[in-house]
């Protein structure tokens, strides 16, 4: 039963993910996974009730997945991966002077598009519960043991390599990937998954590093500060419906809701490039088909980060997607022989999980919301003249190389070097980041089919 | 408005968008992990000091460590400058 004091947490906490991803969500080169998951991870590991990490990570969902898109409209430099689609809109509405139009129309935008996917989701996922246990069932194929959503991960992930920028080295990296996994936890002596995890999510900025030592970078050689541009913002109005026309309103309620749902197998990013394109189609005016893909694109982001972890926690309890065998997988990952997903749902009614996740969602908006329709130049000019980039990885590769030696020593360091290099190397040749993250997840059962042949 | 002088800034190294200053990541990172290590090594007995039970020793010294790392990446913002010039439009 969730008490007065923990909702207090609730709100306590909300706010203070909701000013911190503020901030992470600005700064430029911040890669979702790499910032949410060691934090929520190192929060489990810490020992706060899971549904408190979740309330925490709701809010950094809304309040990332809103700000990540100010510098792009701002300076046309996105701040996080998922933004990196709305960059060429961003341009061309810049060019046209229409800089503000488009921070408004996003930000409104983000926050609709969170409380209706939520609203949504959490509907819908009642009513999926019962599909929960058939999914939970294992059956027996060819001696192994396997769980039937087993196989909509597999069907994730395939559909994942198939669109992944090299589709054969993909389709190649999830069987050699399992045996590299397999192999380091014979090598650990116990089935890890955090320092696995965790080299992953640092691949590709481990391997910008490692050539920028070995002399590979002579072509990401810079003379001079980077310039960045800020376009002048006028006064905007605090009234969200004052932002939206009719006609992007009804997009916004009604793509993000629908591409929540299909995050729970599809890849977020895919499918904010996949609707911005659909969209773009049905104008003949580029200038308005820019801000209308711009701003329904905004809301996309926070409702696939939000189905893609929530239908999966709350229905099946194991991660089905690259959302919750990504960013989400903390929640899903064995702690202490406890798995937070499973032990929410065990120890929490339905009401006390959605009423949660209401309040960290209203909570992360009434906090996000003013200050990024306010503050955003103001933010924007102090996060980039104050927090340098250096300083930033430094407490990235920190957090990861503690949680690996917290993980499995000295053997979980190495582990998550080695897991690096491969996904730096695999990520830098058009194998996505998702494809590695949900093979992670499916390793023991495709190992034991591998075993077979 | 310009930030600072950009006739001699020396050479960076673009990463993710930004341009980075090789040896001042490395003591970024030096830093920042000696602060979380310090803190996390040191952690066990502070908590059998202040008399937590064993059992939630461990758990609390990553949180410790994780605070230790953050007090380096803020000691690290004294010294370490960001490599941008903003001009406002």
């Amino acid at each position: 039963m969730i008490g007065f004091e923990t909702l207090l947490l609730v709100v306590i906490l909300s706010v203070i993910s909701a000013l911190v991803y503020v901030i992470v969500g600005i700064l430029p080169g911040t890669d979702e996974t790499a910032t949410m998951a060691p934090i929520a991870l190192a929060l489990l590991i810490a020992g706060l009730d899971p549904i408190l990490v979740l309330a925490w990570f709701m809010a950094s969902i809304v309040a990332f997945k809103t700000a990540d898109a100010v510098p792009v409209a701002l300076a046309g430099i996105p701040g996080g991966v998922m933004a990196v689609p709305q960059v060429p809109d961003a341009v061309e509405a810049k060019r046209a002077g229409k800089a503000d139009v488009i921070l408004r129309k996003g930000i409104t935008s983000s926050m609709i598009a969170s409380f209706v996917a939520l609203i949504l989701v959490l509907v819908l996922a009642f009513y999926l519960k019962p599909l929960g246990d058939f999914l939970n069932t294992k059956d027996v194929v060819y001696g192994v043991s396997v769980p039937r959503w087993f196989w909509l991960l597999m069907a994730g992930l395939l559909v994942l390599a198939l669109t992944s920028r090299n589709r054969l080295l993909a389709l190649l990296t999830i069987p050699a990937f399992a045996i590299l996994i397999q192999g380091l936890r014979l090598a650990y002596d116990k089935t890890a998954i955090i320092s696995f995890f965790l080299g992953i999510t640092i691949g590709p900025l481990v391997i910008e590093l490692l050539e920028v030592l070995s002399g590979y970078a002579r072509d990401r050689v810079r003379r001079g500060y980077l310039n960045v541009k800020l376009e002048p913002v006028s006064s905007i109005p605090l009234n969200p419906l004052r932002h939206l026309s009719r006609e992007e309103l009804g997009h916004v309620l009604l793509w993000p809701p629908i591409t929540s749902i299909l995050a729970m197998v599809m890849s977020p990013v895919g499918l904010t490039i996949l609707v911005g394109d659909l969209l773009k189609g049905l104008k003949r005016n580029p200038l308005e088909a820019s801000i209308l893909a711009y701003t329904v694109r905004d809301g996309v982001k926070n409702a696939t980060y939000i189905g893609g972890l929530l239908i999966p926690l709350l229905v099946i309890g194991a991660p089905t997607g690259p959302m919750s065998a990504g960013p989400g997988l903390p929640f899903f990952t064995e702690i202490k022989g406890v798995v937070p997903a499973k032990y929410i749902m065990a120890n929490h009614s339905y009401l006390e999980i959605a009423l949660t996740l209401l309040l960290s969602t209203a909570v992360a908006m009434l906090v996000a919301y003013p200050m990024l329709i306010r503050y955003s130049r103001k933010l924007t000019l102090l996060v980039f003249k104050t927090i340098p980039a250096e300083s930033l990885y430094g407490l990235f590769l920190a957090i990861v190389v503690l949680l690996a030696y917290y993980d499995a020593g000295l053997r979980g360091v190495l582990g998550v070097f080695m897991v690096s290099i491969v996904s730096g190397i695999l990520w830098r040749n058009g194998v996505s980041l998702g494809v590695l993250f949900m093979t992670l997840v499916a390793a023991p059962t495709l190992f034991a089919f591998i075993k077979l042949v | 408005m310009r930030e600072r002088d950009p006739e001699s800034p020396g050479e960076f190294i673009e990463i993710y968008g930004e341009y980075v200053k090789p040896p001042d990541l490395a003591i970024a990172f030096l830093v920042t992990i000696v602060g979380g290590a310090v803190f996390y090594v040191v952690a066990p007995t502070f908590l059998s000091v202040i008399g937590m039970p064993e059992a939630t020793r461990a758990p609390l010294s990553i949180t410790i460590g994780l605070i230790g790392a953050s007090i380096g990446f803020l000691v690290t913002l004294l010294f370490v400058k960001p490599k941008r010039v903003v001009v406002e439009g």
